[in-house]
């Protein structure tokens, strides 16, 4: 008796990938914005990446070459040079990997801290609401970028400083809309459900009202990224953000444009041109986001 | 009316403690000694300086008192007037204040005003042809605005006036009365650009109230009853569609304010944000925590300001 192998039939579940592309493409299909958004979002985070591989990049950020001081753009110096001879591109690139670890901390921190003290403030109510409520009223009456330059001042120069003061900064805001959020969530049948089977307070906000206030913290922390590095910048440009030499797009910016408008302007244009493209791929792509998931917040960000 | 202001005053003013509170808890207890700073010994703890010398600094500034006294002195300064002085030069704040006063409220009005010029028609625009090219337009310009940093706007006006015309707007104190066309031609470009980023979230709102508002009933109701389209759209549409518009309009002021901090020290303006910068730069502590105060009182009289109109656009809200 021979046995056959027999051929089963094979059903083909789409690979992960092919999920994702798939996914993308809807996605792309119907928020064409928010694509762009990601693309430009990709673009730097790829740009970001030389600074650790250097691939597209020829220079060191921080090497200062006297013979090259002020050249415009050329095929050896793609966007020129500044005034101490230091590649532009380079710097950009170097301004690129500090603004995104900068950003993307400070919103994980600030958005992360904002989501727990807003559920703790929504869930319980009362005396602890209140008090958290008038907290972010007097931290709003303060105009975000006066608090942050305070902050710098007592923390003192460093990268770690400017994500803590940004973090703080944005605490408020998404404590604020969390709250609102969960002051809705918490009324569902669920929550009653795992009351009633005796869940304790932490369970029952971090494991079911939580999870079901993902979607407006995603919008939210996608909204502040670009925030956080608008606000990079301007603390760097001031002067009291992120201290040399690390190449900051901000800090390029300080005193370039009386100084070089007629000798280098590529010096005043490219580095503000990239923080403008970031924050524009954060923002599109967070209004996508946002018109995917919860149309209710239009307007609130 | 007189009722509702009353409350509004006593209601802010624990906004204010806090507010002042927390800036000068912030400033004192996180840096450690301020005489010590001032004195240069920083880094090696003190341990090279006269005793006595660092015991009569902080008695010139008062940190030898406890903290609650020291804010509680600071705080019984202010109905008369008295603001504190420079750690740094030992100057009273409020005279200074008055005199940079003007240039920065000028600056923040001149935002607005030309920020609600702009704003306003482009949402306008933008409503009334939505999915036409213009609205694209409009919408693109608004989204652009609101991600080009401010600073790097004025750095770009700038270059182009240098550039082309080798222009630079004037700098230094200009006041409005002696000389009105210095003082306007300082002042015009800060305002042009925190005005741009103002102008592009009104502009959003517009966009989407105006296109709710579109919808209602009582805006049939008016076209049915024969109006002309520019009155439905002056005396029904814009008026029912200004409540979210104000409300996203006095959330952005505290930018606006915050902004004049960055604009004055791009267009180099002597006003209340050089200050505050060169105060927070030098740390100059009882000068950040008096413009502080400055600050949330400008923003918190901007609110009122906000809720006044708030009864004028809605005769439904009541004030009791």
């Amino acid at each position: 008796m021979t046995t056959e192998a027999v051929a089963i039939p094979q059903v083909a579940r789409p690979s992960r990938v092919s999920r994702y592309t798939k996914g993308f493409i809807t996605f792309s299909a119907k928020n064409p914005t928010g694509a762009a958004g990601l693309f430009m979002i990709l673009f730097i985070a790829v740009l970001a990446m030389n600074y650790f591989v250097p691939i597209f990049q020829r220079y060191d950020p921080n090497v200062q070459d006297y013979t090259v001081r002020l050249t415009g753009p050329s095929g050896m110096h793609w966007l020129g040079t500044d005034e101490f001879g230091r590649d532009l591109w380079a710097r950009l690139v170097g301004g690129a990997a500090l603004s995104m670890t900068v950003a993307i901390s400070a919103v994980t921190l600030g958005a992360g801290t904002g989501l727990i003290l807003g559920i703790i403030s929504g869930y319980f109510g009362g005396v602890i609401d209140d008090l958290f409520q008038r907290w972010v009223e007097i931290m709003q009456s303060m105009p975000g970028i006066l608090l942050a330059l305070t902050l710098m001042s007592v923390f003192g120069p460093g990268i770690d400083k400017v994500i803590w003061a940004l973090a703080i900064g944005s605490i408020p805001r998404t404590l604020r809309i969390m709250r609102g959020t969960v002051l809705s969530t918490k009324e569902n049948v669920y929550v009653e459900a795992a009351r009633a089977i005796g869940g304790t307070h932490p369970r029952i906000m971090f494991r079911h009202i939580a999870p079901n206030i993902m979607a407006p913290f995603l919008i939210i922390a996608t909204g502040n990224l670009g925030g956080a590095i608008l606000g990079e910048a301007s603390l760097s440009f001031l002067g009291l953000g992120v201290p040399p030499p690390h190449p900051s797009w901000g800090r390029m910016l300080t005193n370039s444009a009386a100084n070089y408008a007629i000798s280098a302007p590529w010096m005043v244009i490219f580095p503000g041109l990239a923080i403008t493209w970031i924050v524009l791929g954060f923002n599109l792509f967070g209004d996508a986001l946002r018109d995917v998931w919860d149309p209710r917040l239009r307007g609130r960000s | 009316m007189r009722n509702f202001v009353i409350r509004r005053v006593v209601e802010v003013i624990p906004t204010l403690l806090g507010v002042t509170l927390l800036v000068f808890l912030i400033i004192r207890v996180v840096p450690g000694d301020i005489a010590l700073a001032l004195l240069g010994g920083g880094e090696d703890g003190g341990a090279s300086l006269d005793p006595a010398e660092l015991a009569k600094m902080r008695k010139l500034l008062g940190t030898d008192r406890p903290l609650y006294v020291q804010y509680l002195t600071w705080i019984a300064g202010w109905p008369k007037g008295d603001l504190g002085k420079s750690l740094w030069n030992q100057q009273p704040i409020l005279p200074e204040v008055a005199t940079r006063f003007p240039l920065t409220f000028q600056l923040a009005v001149m935002a607005v005003v030309t920020g609600t010029m702009m704003g306003l028609p482009l949402g306008m625009v933008s409503a009334l042809n939505r999915g036409r090219f213009i609205d694209f337009v409009a919408r693109v310009t608004a989204i652009i605005s609101q991600a080009t940093p401010n600073f790097w706007l004025g750095l770009l006006i700038i270059l182009v006036l240098v550039r082309t015309w080798n222009y630079l707007p004037p700098t230094g104190y200009n006041k409005l009365w002696d000389d009105p066309s210095k003082n306007f031609q300082q002042l015009i470009w800060p305002a042009l650009v925190l005005g741009s980023a103002y102008a592009a979230s009104i502009a959003r709102m517009t966009r989407s109230t105006m296109l709710e508002v579109l919808n209602e009933d009582y805006i049939r109701t008016a076209r049915a009853k024969g109006l002309a389209e520019s009155t439905v759209i002056i005396r029904h549409v814009m008026k029912n569609s200004m409540i979210p518009v104000i409300t996203i309009a006095s959330l952005q002021f505290a930018g606006i304010l915050g902004g004049t901090v960055i604009m004055e020290r791009v267009f180099t303006i002597p006003g209340l944000g050089l200050f505050t910068l060169n105060a927070i730069t030098q740390r100059d502590y009882t000068v950040v925590q008096a413009m502080v105060l400055i600050f949330a009182i400008k923003y918190v009289i901007a609110n009122f300001a906000v809720d006044l109109m708030y009864g004028w656009l809605d005769p439904r809200i009541s004030y009791h």
